[in-house]
């Protein structure tokens, strides 16, 4: 049997809603007093359990709000589930939003160095791949400038570059596969492949279920917060899409 | 696998050691934006503190306190003033970094404890950087370097360690409270005029010099004073209120911020 590399164990996670959103002690205290301190429960994921096996590349559709980055969030350690657990066999490299971490004020190079200390990569493999990061991201002798001054593209070409440097053991990415023009997306799309080839398991997230279709082995449909199906691309694909195109009411 | 990282203070160290280079570039990252597109840079960090003594030193022991009679007055207020800048300098900046580094909690998993450590690190590396210009101040008044002044990153040490506990502490209070910040804001003024800086313990009427014992930052003080001021070793008990100060307080604010930092997601 193939190794599992990310078990996702009855998966539940709660959200508090608060009637009105309360940040200050004096606000709390009075509501604690008035006994108005309730919340609306809201499970986001509801007992949610597959796994993904090792070189699997897992999509995950769904309606909005039906719990897609929360799972992926769960996975990369960014939020705790409510009941149940994860189980991760390799080292995770999350793709969540590129280049969160960035700092404006500083150059591209500063920056590879910060968002790649972020992304937990040592300081020996920075350097050792700072070339390639470079070359890939096609930036040149920009890489020097100050990032607020770079164009929208040039900030997405640098973080991919910098994400899939690595050769993760499981990649997990959230409608990312858009990044700059049509070349470099070509590009990115191949870089992407090339990771998929090599037994990365990937977990990823997109409406473009044309997209979903081609590049997975299996996938995942989320409804409200459960699965609703888990399967073979086609036959999952087929029923979302009918799903999505029922007639109202 | 998450949710089953037990509370120990070994963990703690030992995650400290996996994640040195990412909290290097978190400091290096305050300092770059800190003094970038300044003509002095880095330089400020000594100069600003030196230039703040003066004032100090001029506005209290000429105009109004005229010393108190205390001995090397002087070095007696720029010693507090350092002291306490970088105390509060630490809490400021630790007390903003969970709510300030938002978007990254959001988005990559990093053990939130980095953000708040990575803040004490700078502001305590700017503190270092404050304490030359102190010690040359020290030499300018004829108080020649002594074997006592080895010890002073051993007080320096316990302070942080202290201040990295009121850095937890405050950054998780923080983010289910902004009140914290005005509210700290004052607390740390009364903690400044409550502090034996500007006068002497003498100044104080008899109450408060028995409570002042129970002032960790009097305690900080007073041992980097003996150092540098008296030149001497300081007593056994000056090492136990220090160090215990420092434990309570860092198991303190471990403690609250282990127990909250699951729920930081759901505030920022």
């Amino acid at each position: 049997m193939e190794k599992e590399m990310v078990k996702v164990d009855n998966v539940s996670i709660r959200f508090r809603l608060q009637t009105d959103r309360i940040s200050s002690i004096k606000e709390t205290i009075v509501a604690l007093i008035k006994g108005k301190l309730k919340y609306r429960e809201f499970w986001a994921l509801n007992d949610v359990s597959f796994s993904v096996n090792k070189g699997e590349v897992m999509g995950i559709v769904g309606h909005n709000g039906a719990g897609k980055s929360t799972v992926l969030k769960i996975i990369s350690g960014i939020m705790k589930p409510t009941k149940g657990k994860v189980t991760l066999g390799g080292n995770v490299v999350p793709m969540l939003e590129l280049g969160s971490g960035f700092d404006y004020d500083l150059t591209g190079r500063e920056n590879v160095f910060l968002n790649g200390a972020i992304l937990g990569y040592s300081k020996e493999f920075l350097y050792s791949k700072y070339d390639e990061i470079l070359a890939f991201s096609e930036l040149g002798e920009f890489i020097d400038q100050p990032i607020r001054n770079y164009s929208s593209g040039m900030l997405m070409r640098l973080a991919f570059s910098i994400a899939t440097v690595v050769n993760p053991e499981i990649l997990i990415c959230d409608e990312v596969l858009a990044v700059g023009d049509e070349r470099f997306q070509a590009k990115s799309r191949k870089r992407m492949m090339e990771l998929m080839g090599g037994g990365t398991t990937v977990l990823f997230v997109s409406h473009n279920i044309d997209q979903i279709r081609e590049m997975s082995n299996r996938v995942v449909w989320l409804d409200h917060g459960r699965v609703k199906m888990i399967g073979e691309p086609e036959e999952v694909c087929a029923a979302y899409r009918e799903w999505l195109n029922r007639p109202e009411g | 696998m998450y949710g089953s990282e037990k509370f120990s203070l070994i963990g703690y160290v030992k995650y400290l050691s996996r994640y040195k280079f990412l909290i290097e570039q978190l400091v290096s990252r305050d300092f770059k934006t800190k003094y970038k597109r300044s003509v002095l840079g880095v330089f400020w960090s000594f100069l600003n503190p030196l230039l703040m003594m003066c004032v100090q030193y001029a506005v209290f022991s000429k105009l109004i306190m005229r010393g108190g009679g205390i001995e090397h007055y002087a070095m007696y207020l720029l010693t507090g003033i350092v002291i306490f800048n970088g105390f509060n300098d630490c809490c400021n900046q630790s007390m903003r970094a969970v709510v300030g580094n938002s978007s990254l909690i959001t988005k990559v998993y990093v053990p939130k404890f980095i953000y708040p450590a990575s803040k004490v690190c700078s502001a305590s590396v700017n503190m270092l950087l404050a304490m030359i210009p102190l010690l040359i101040v020290a030499v300018i008044n004829k108080l020649w370097p002594c074997l006592p002044w080895l010890l002073i990153p051993v007080g320096l040490a316990m302070m942080i360690i202290f201040t990295m506990g009121m850095g937890l502490l405050l950054s998780s209070l923080m983010v289910f409270f902004r009140d914290i910040e005005f509210l700290w804001g004052v607390m740390s003024m009364v903690w400044m005029y409550g502090t034996p800086i500007i006068y002497s313990m003498d100044l104080l009427p008899e109450i408060l010099q028995k409570v002042e014992i129970f002032n960790p930052l009097y305690h900080y003080i007073t041992f980097i004073r003996t150092l540098v001021i008296g030149r001497a070793w300081p007593d056994w008990q000056q090492y136990a209120w220090c160090l215990g100060f420092a434990a309570v307080m860092f198991a303190v604010g471990a403690f609250v911020f282990h127990k909250t930092e699951d729920k930081f997601i759901f505030y920022i």
